[in-house]
């Protein structure tokens, strides 16, 4: 049969081979039987262990633990009968052994049972364990026990300083020993006709924070998602390997990669694959998690009387995708660049110890979802599920949480896929990490997908880091400067470095537009009325999310504003407005339009850049921060319509810079313009005639920018192919 | 339709040492021609395949298949190369009528076409009795069947064949050289690298004989006997590669 061209295939077409290539990895997956044994039998095995061993350790720390049973042995009869009428009165009631105590007035079972039986070798009776205290009177000949006369009685307490529950019996008798000594006192100075209290100076504990409803109940919440994110791990672990290592060892990876289909696209099949097996896994894990607890009563114990709830399943499940959409990523650049099965798991071991120890740091009580942690790929993943499960996560953490995590998969994804069938992975026998940092022979005209992703990946949590490094104590002008500061060195130097690493010539993004004044001015037009539809969205979303201003959050506003007035004009708006503009849209619109767009199509760019430029702005130290999601994300959108209108950075960075610098002096110069009746609160509608006028000035501006035409050159950024 | 210019190949070894595999090679191959690239072990062949099909990038020079450089459009060239490797190996979990159609996919051939030319495929290598076997059940001389099928799928004006035969008993190698012979007359360009050199002489209609990287002679056999003063292929490889360059250094 003669050779025939074949069409190049259409997106619908792409997503659909893409489907085909998922399914045949998940067929060869779910065919071995490795594959099952992990899946179904690990946890049908390991749930029903884990349920004793946590009722072993654990439950002993809830409140509702069964009766604790402690023994006093006396030495005889008589100083049995005196002791335990002295702890009476101290408020202990002590029973004979094998005597059911009396019920309690609610019909619940006593914390504690006090038993007493008499051991003449009371030494002997605590080295055999038979009794948890001894007690005897150091004189036995004095026992009268009488107000009327002076009384002065040694008691000892006997008990085994490696036995916890002989202590605690010790302690206990202690306390209701001094109890009942003070109420001997008491009666005895009114008898004397003394006004003064047996006690003069006492004392008395609160417990603010309740440890057996607290930390016990937290830790064993942290467990939970802890166990189910480890045996997730186990389920991604040999696919992973498989899919990767194995078709190399097998001798399948080289007529992968000589078919014409882009490498990522190949590696987003395995990875989809192995996000499934891992899914796979967490639901066997979770199901059966689930019917252990229930069968085993430790579900009510944990999750109250009505058990875990199928609204805390889901909160679960949630997490554990989004845990396995972040490891399968992970897994897969180590695992692509191994050459067989026992290199691919000699990778992992260290990267198994290393994803452990922040879910161990997370296990502790007094570590919370906040500052760094938020950004830390697994601790924050797993402090995120101990919140849920105890109904404490907020939105704006669960935002960041979820974000950071699938920008770190996503660059890990790019990773591996410049990894997987490379060269000295395929024919080398060195390892294959050095294809990660060849630099191209040829300069790039923009960054490719994987460098955008990994940009994207590097800059969020590292400008997430330096920004909350300074606090918020110190004054005005510092904030500023680090400001500034952090702004230039994370997205200017972090993507100047890897444009340097992939030889992209990112200048060619400045060039100037075509027909620029006409530009320029709709920029400066939309950059000047863009806030009046931003302030609407701000609005909308607080009162969607009934979020109303808080006096402390106004009063912060003030302060800072009244911070900004210390210094001229000019420098705040340069330091606020002008800086941000230019390395946001340097990062933005420059770098990562460009790698998106270099990839997809341009409305796909927009959106992707503007959901990223929107994101960011939801993570800044800012109360409203989650508010500014929507208008953020808009503004991005706009910004990104305008660079791709306009083919060039430029008018963009006008416009952003035309828009903070309004918002900014507006602030600066808040008490002049209260003075002359102009303003306008954050949490209130604008009136119809700014609203419209708004609109209509952004309309005309977007118009201006249209009019002006595209740059035949702005097609240099136009699709190459998937890298 | 194959075109190879002064190709050439540098790995870099440990300690700064660099190693030439292939050196400044150049031949070319036309539609309906069977090219033998042959020489010993190490002497470059898998390589220049390698690079030919943009697996490997070149130091210098280049590699074209259909007027297309595999360093510059390696899909375009990908897509009209079916790749027949000694080593490939096959889904173990997978039947060879699942991984045929899975490959066709990768190729973009439509899904009928695909089962077409899967059914006139298993009639011509006569795959029929194992077709819904997992091809980890599979002898050696029906996996390298499988293996031929499977570079043939999407239909390919180019076929690279490297050690086709390499573990298969006289019956299979057999099997594959006939097959060879009928992909000449589907009018493809077919380089086959092999050791059986007899099989070699009968089929191929041009020769390079590859020594140390280089193509030290070329040419139709009349040429390379001409040339080496030669009768058969096994003499001039003896002569060229074997007595020259390394055992003329052996003392006997």
């Amino acid at each position: 049969m003669p050779y025939t061209e074949l069409p190049a295939p259409n997106p619908h077409e792409r997503l659909t081979r893409l489907g085909r290539l998922t399914l045949k990895e998940l067929r060869e997956i779910l065919r071995d039987r490795r594959t099952i044994v992990t899946l179904v039998l690990m946890p049908l095995l390991l749930y029903p262990l884990l349920t004793i061993a946590f009722q072993q350790f654990f439950v002993a720390q809830l409140s509702t633990v069964e009766t604790q049973r402690l023994t006093i042995g006396f030495r005889d009869r008589q100083e049995g009968h005196y002791l335990s009428q002295v702890l009476d009165l101290g408020g202990l009631g002590v029973v004979d052994v094998d005597q059911e105590p009396p019920p309690m007035a609610d019909g619940s079972a006593p914390k504690v049972i006090v038993e007493a039986g008499v051991r003449p070798e009371l030494e002997f009776g605590l080295k055999e364990y038979d009794i948890h205290v001894g007690l005897r009177l150091i004189d036995p000949q004095r026992l009268q026990f009488d107000p009327q006369t002076d009384l002065a009685v040694d008691v000892e307490v006997l008990c085994r300083d490696d036995w916890r529950e002989s202590l605690d019996a010790a302690a206990l008798i202690e306390k209701h020993l001094r109890a009942a000594s003070d109420k001997f006192l008491a009666a005895r100075l009114s008898k004397l006709g003394v006004t003064q209290r047996a006690v003069p100076i006492e004392t008395r504990r609160r417990v603010v924070v309740d440890a057996e409803a607290g930390s016990g109940s937290i830790q064993i919440m942290a467990v939970i998602p802890f166990i189910l994110i480890l045996m997730t791990v186990t389920g991604a672990v040999y696919p992973a390997i498989d899919l990767t290592a194995g078709e190399r060892e097998r001798g399948t990876l080289e007529i992968l990669v000589a078919a014409p289909i882009p490498r990522v696209g190949v590696l987003f099949a395995k990875y989809v694959a192995v996000l499934t097996v891992a899914l796979l896994t967490a639901a066997a894990n979770l199901l059966t998690m689930t019917i252990t607890l229930s069968v085993s009563g430790l579900g009510r114990l944990l999750f109250g009387e009505h058990g875990i709830s199928p609204g805390v399943i889901a909160a679960v499940f949630g997490l554990l995708l989004l845990f396995a959409a972040f490891f399968s990523a992970v897994l897969l650049v180590i695992t692509s660049c191994a050459r067989s099965f026992k290199e691919a798991q000699a990778y992992l071991i260290p990267l198994m110890l290393v994803s452990l120890a922040p879910g161990m740091l997370s296990l502790l009580p007094h570590v919370k979802l906040s500052g760094l942690l938020l950004v830390t790929p697994l601790a924050n993943i797993v402090l995120l599920g101990r919140e849920l499960l105890a109904l404490k996560a907020d939105g704006t953490s669960a935002l960041i949480v979820v974000g950071s995590t699938v920008l770190y998969a996503g660059a890990a994804l790019a990773l591996a896929a410049r990894i997987f069938g490379a060269e000295s992975v395929l024919y080398s026998s060195q390892p294959g990490w050095s294809d990660l940092f060849r630099r191209p022979k040829l300069p790039q005209p923009v960054p490719t997908l994987t460098a955008g992703v990994l940009g994207l990946a590097v800059i969020f949590p590292l400008y997430f880091f330096l920004i909350n490094l300074l606090g918020t104590r110190v004054g005005i002008g510092r904030q500023l400067l680090w400001g500034a500061l952090v702004m230039a060195v994370v997205f200017g130097a972090v993507p100047l470095a890897i444009c340097w690493m992939r030889r992209v010539q990112i200048q060619r993004s400045f060039r100037l537009p075509d027909r620029a004044l006409v530009v320029f001015a709709g920029a400066v037009l939309v950059g000047l009325s863009l806030w009046t539809i931003d302030h609407e969205l701000v609005v909308l979303s607080q009162r969607l999310r009934h979020v109303t201003l808080r006096v402390d959050f106004l009063e912060k506003i003030t302060a800072f504003a009244a911070g900004l007035r210390l210094f001229p004009a000019a420098i705040v708006v340069l330091a606020v407005a002008v800086i941000p503009a230019l390395f946001e849209e340097a990062f933005f619109r420059g770098f990562l339009f460009g790698a998106l767009r270099r990839s997809t199509t341009a409305r796909t760019a927009i959106i992707g850049s503007a959901l990223a430029f929107g994101f960011f702005h939801a993570i800044t130290p800012n109360p409203l921060a989650a508010e500014r999601l929507l208008s953020s994300t808009l503004t991005g959108i706009v910004l990104g319509w305008v660079r791709w209108r306009t083919g060039s950075v430029l008018p963009g960075l006008l416009l952003h810079a035309c828009h903070n610098g309004l918002l900014v002096l507006l602030m600066y110069f808040e008490p002049e313009l209260t003075a002359r009746n102009i303003g306008v609160s954050s949490d209130v509608h604008l009136s119809t005639a700014w609203s419209i006028a708004g609109v209509a000035s952004v309309a005309v501006g977007a118009a201006l920018i249209a009019i002006a035409g595209r740059p035949a050159e702005a097609d240099v950024e136009a699709p190459l192919s998937i890298q | 339709m194959i075109d190879v210019r002064d190709l050439t190949k540098v790995f870099p070894l440990s300690g700064g040492r660099e190693l030439t595999a292939v050196d400044r090679v150049s031949f070319s191959v036309e539609a309906g021609e069977v090219y033998g690239l042959l020489g010993p072990n190490g002497a470059g062949k898998t390589t220049t395949l390698r690079m030919l099909l943009g697996l490997l990038s070149p130091t210098a020079g280049y590699a074209a298949i259909d007027g297309f450089r595999s360093v510059d459009f390696p899909d375009e060239v990908k897509r009209r190369v079916g790749l027949v490797a000694a080593n490939a190996g096959l889904y173990q979990y997978l039947s060879p009528r699942e991984m045929l159609l899975f490959f066709a996919d990768l190729y973009g051939v439509p899904v009928a076409d695909a089962q077409r030319e899967l059914d006139r495929l298993v009639q011509l290598l006569g795959l029929g009795d194992f077709v819904d076997q997992y091809c980890a059940t599979l002898s050696t001389g029906q996996r390298q069947r499988v293996n031929l099928a499977r570079a043939l799928i999407h239909r390919p004006p180019v076929m690279l064949l490297d050690e086709p035969t390499l573990g298969l008993d006289v019956l299979g190698t057999q099997v594959i050289t006939e097959f060879i012979e009928h992909l000449r007359g589907e009018g493809k360009a077919v380089i086959l690298c092999t050791h059986h050199l007899d099989e070699a002489e009968r089929i191929c209609s041009r020769f390079g004989l590859m020594h140390r990287g280089r193509i030290v002679a070329e040419g139709s056999l009349a040429a390379l006997r001409e040339q080496t003063g030669c009768a058969t292929l096994v003499e001039m490889f003896l002569k060229l590669s074997v007595r020259g360059p390394i055992l003329a250094r052996v003392e006997f």
